[in-house]
């Protein structure tokens, strides 16, 4: 199993050539499982685009200080970050300086001409993101691969990425626990777009437990509408509640793919085979564990 | 081109010249800097005025407008340096990204040049030939650069070397992987970090693994290095660490390259400013049918077919026509007519003729002959105070006619619009025969647009009026503001003329009243009133 290659003919059999992978929590392996695409790509052949919302893939998390695995590219790799994020030597080349800001300064898109680590420091806004994208298209990227966590999945929403959810040990008490969440989360995520032509209640802002409650009393069972998955501000068993009991649709649809789990975290850690398995079942999603080379 | 030589803001926001402004903004920095640097030519300055309007004109008769486009294209693709050459000028070295900006400033004087260079002379010179020349094998495809190993042989050897020991080290690890990877029975180890499970393991953990930690079901494992990869690792570093000094003494040289030419690049792009400034005006001069003004050396204006443009654009938004107007002015004179006749544009339009011909532009007329103004002033609507609710309207503008004598002198130009509209009358009209008295003893010219009755007279001034409605307007059923100013856009004649060519006895203002829906029997009882008293 070569879970970069799997992950990319799974994009590639819904016709996505661009792949964005969100992390759940930080050690959720998003940036391990970001790599293995990449370099299943370059082995391809492909000429990959790499970018991320906001920032990523410093050698040391800037929030923890802690060692983060660093994003090592192969020569041909384009890559659209930070003018301030990119080393001195060895040299990249440069293709473009563009306008648009990141956190550390101004959108710059180079071509590695000799295998490099790169710092992803991307644009912030869901506009800014897909000028990234196409601007590495235009350089001639034909995969682009989006490392983002999951607070800014908002920016891909209604966009045309196939998302690879990365989920982690971290940040939960027991085994059951993570599985909640994480089931709730890729329900979440992968809520289906609502249909025009069938009646049903829009809600505006953010969907909350109180006015979800609000709402059934007042509606009954009515589905729900609304913008995109991340308008929904209810987590674990509550929103699995609520999923079971009304239909809800969002606008703007994420497509979801497949999850990719880090079984050891940095507080504790789950039994890997388990944890691949439980989170296969109660996401009913392609599921990878790149760490063990395996799949559910 | 700041206002606060010519006019002071309130005068600046009556004439809108935030729009003007704007259509004259060139697009590179070096450009806005010429542009900021913009100051008036002031009495005695006529034939540097005609001068540089002529050249805008001729400029502008040589290029169509595909050239001016294609102008304006290539000077916004250039950068602004200030700050790269700044840093290098004080010994610091370019990064990539200053030398790809700085291709980008050579080849835009390239560019340029080849548009412009035998109408508006060359940008280009020998330093940034030079320049060009010392980074053009960092050219990459059309737009990037990449500091090529063509910039020299140290750099080239040390990029060779350093490509031949990564390889020789990721070969070296891959072939660890690969013997892990088919030892464990995978295709490939995805991750630096990696688990092995206990109970897939038939020969025990394979060499060069280390274990991280230890489950009781799995390993947490990653790569050990063997010997000869820690070597080849040592000498891949030892040979990074040569390419970045080779790297940096590229840059280095190509810095001490740009500090020899900085003076040389810096007057090419102050040319280049000085060509997107007349770019821009002439863009204004060709888009708006501008002509070059006559300068007199005396305080008049003259002109035909004048428009003013914010409202001209205005209107052609909403499919209407502008009526251009004649105007001579040398004196202080008195203008009169009817609500919505035009009175404010006919001043707006005297204006900004008058301000663009400061700076030597074309203006939006004919026939222009125009003096020198070392002041231009607005008064009354359009320029009003803020000063809250403390003050009357009457109140505020007495203010700032006290700013206005205050800066008006000799060779100046005030615009008044319904000046003292909201006092008593016969105060009011007093108020302004004795500031028509006073701009002249000043040696000023003005126009006083009002309503008041009997001003020029009184203070023997010339006297000017809107022709006004030619006949009642169309009565519309519509409530849509847009179709009423249409009917009375159609009923109006805007034309500037001498008062006594004027009838006065229309009632303009009643039958305005009926075109926006006052009621009939209102109306009715107003003209009885006006009739009586007429």
């Amino acid at each position: 199993m070569i879970v970069g290659e799997a992950l990319l003919s799974l994009a590639q059999r819904t016709a996505c050539s661009d792949l964005a992978i969100v992390g759940t929590a930080k050690n959720a392996g998003k940036t391990v499982t970001a790599r293995a695409i990449m370099q299943a790509a370059q082995l391809r052949g492909a000429a990959i685009g790499v970018t991320s919302i906001g920032r990523d893939g410093e050698a040391v998390d800037s929030t923890d200080a802690v060692r983060k695995p660093r994003l090592g590219l192969r020569r041909g790799a384009i890559v659209a970050t930070a003018l301030g994020a990119l080393t001195a030597s060895p040299a990249f080349e440069l293709l473009d300086v563009t306008s648009r800001l990141t956190a550390a300064g101004k959108l710059a898109v180079v071509r590695l001409r000799t295998d490099a680590f790169v710092e992803l420091v991307g644009p912030p806004t869901a506009s800014g993101v897909r000028y990234a994208l196409d601007r590495m298209r235009d350089y001639g990227a034909t995969i682009t691969i989006l490392d983002g966590a999951l607070d800014r999945v908002a920016a891909l929403a209604g966009g045309r990425e196939a998302i690879v959810v990365a989920v982690g040990a971290s940040g939960v008490r027991t085994f059951g626990e993570a599985l909640d969440e994480i089931a709730a989360l890729v329900a979440k995520l992968s809520l289906r777009t609502c249909d025009p032509d069938k009646t049903a209640i829009r809600v505006d802002g953010a969907l909350t437990a109180a006015r979800a409650t609000q709402l059934i009393a007042e509606y009954g069972e009515s589905p729900l509408i609304v913008r995109d998955p991340t308008r929904l501000a209810l987590t674990g068993k509550a929103l699995l509640g609520l999923l079971d009991q009304i239909d809800v649709r969002v606008e703007q649809p994420l497509r979801v793919i497949a999850v990719s789990i880090a079984s050891i975290g940095r507080d504790h850690s789950f039994a890997p085979r388990e944890f691949l398995h439980g989170v296969a079942r109660v996401t009913k999603l392609p599921t990878f564990d790149v760490y063990a080379g395996a799949a559910a | 081109m700041m206002h606060g030589e010519l006019l002071d803001a309130g005068t600046a926001q009556a004439l809108e010249l935030a729009w003007f402004r704007a259509q004259l903004m060139p697009v590179t920095h070096y450009g806005r800097r010429a542009f900021d640097a913009l100051r008036p030519f002031v009495p005695g300055e006529e034939q540097m005025a005609t001068q540089t309007a002529q050249h805008i004109m001729s400029v502008a008769n040589e290029f169509d407008d595909e050239c001016v486009d294609a102008l304006r294209d290539a000077l916004s693709k250039t950068p602004d340096l200030t700050d790269i050459l700044a840093r290098i000028s004080v010994g610091r070295s370019p990064d990539d990204a200053d030398l790809l900006l700085l291709l980008r400033a050579c080849d835009a004087l390239v560019r340029i040049d080849g548009l412009a260079g035998t109408v508006l002379g060359r940008s280009g010179n020998a330093a940034s030939d030079a320049l060009a020349q010392a980074i053009e094998h960092g050219r990459s495809g059309h737009f990037g650069f990449y500091l090529d190993a063509s910039f020299d042989e140290e750099l080239r050897s040390a990029r060779d070397a350093y490509e031949r020991s990564q390889s020789a080290f990721e070969l070296a690890r891959s072939r660890i992987a690969e013997r892990v990877a088919h030892e464990l029975g995978r295709e490939r180890i995805e991750s630096d970090e990696f688990i092995v499970m206990r109970d897939t393991l038939v020969h025990g953990v394979p060499q060069s693994v280390h274990i991280v930690r230890e489950a009781s079901t799995y390993y947490l494992c990653e790569l050990e290095l063997d010997d000869q990869a820690l070597v080849l690792l040592g000498k891949r570093d030892t040979a990074a660490s040569t390419l970045a000094h080779a790297e940096e003494r590229v840059r280095e040289r190509i810095g001490t390259q740009i500090r020899d030419h900085i003076a040389g690049l810096d007057a090419a792009l102050t040319h280049l400013g000085a060509v997107d400034l007349i770019v821009a005006q002439v863009r204004f001069a060709r888009r708006y049918a501008c002509t070059a003004p006559e300068y007199v050396p005396t305080a008049e204006l003259s002109f035909s077919e004048g428009r003013f443009l914010p409202l001209v654009e205005e209107l052609e938004r909403e499919g209407r026509r502008y009526v251009r107007i004649d105007v001579q002015l040398d004196a202080v004179a008195v203008l009169t007519g009817p609500n919505m006749g035009g009175k404010s544009v006919c001043l707006r339009t005297c204006a900004s003729i008058v301000w663009l011909s400061a700076y030597g532009l074309p203006v939006p007329a004919r026939d222009v002959r125009a003096g020198l103004f070392a002041s231009v002033a607005w008064l009354g609507l359009g320029a009003e105070a803020a000063h809250g609710s403390l003050l009357s309207a009457f109140a505020s503008e007495l203010l700032r006619l006290r700013e206005i004598l205050a800066m008006s002198h000799a060779h100046g130009i005030v615009f008044v619009d319904e000046f003292a509209r909201t006092t008593n009358p016969s105060e009011g009209m007093a108020l302004l025969v004795a500031m028509i008295a006073d701009l002249r003893r000043r040696g000023c010219i003005g126009f006083i647009a009002t309503h008041l009755a009997g001003v020029a007279a009184a203070a023997g001034a010339l006297h000017f009026a809107v022709r006004g409605l030619r006949d009642a307007p169309k009565q519309t059923s519509s409530r849509e503001l847009s179709v009423i100013l249409a009917a009375l856009g159609d009923a109006m004649d805007y034309r500037i003329v001498r008062a006594d060519r004027v009838d006065e006895s229309h009632a303009d203002a009643i039958a305005l009243a009926k075109l926006l829906g006052i009621d009939d029997e209102i109306i009715a009882d107003a003209y009885k009133a006006f009739h009586a008293a007429h």
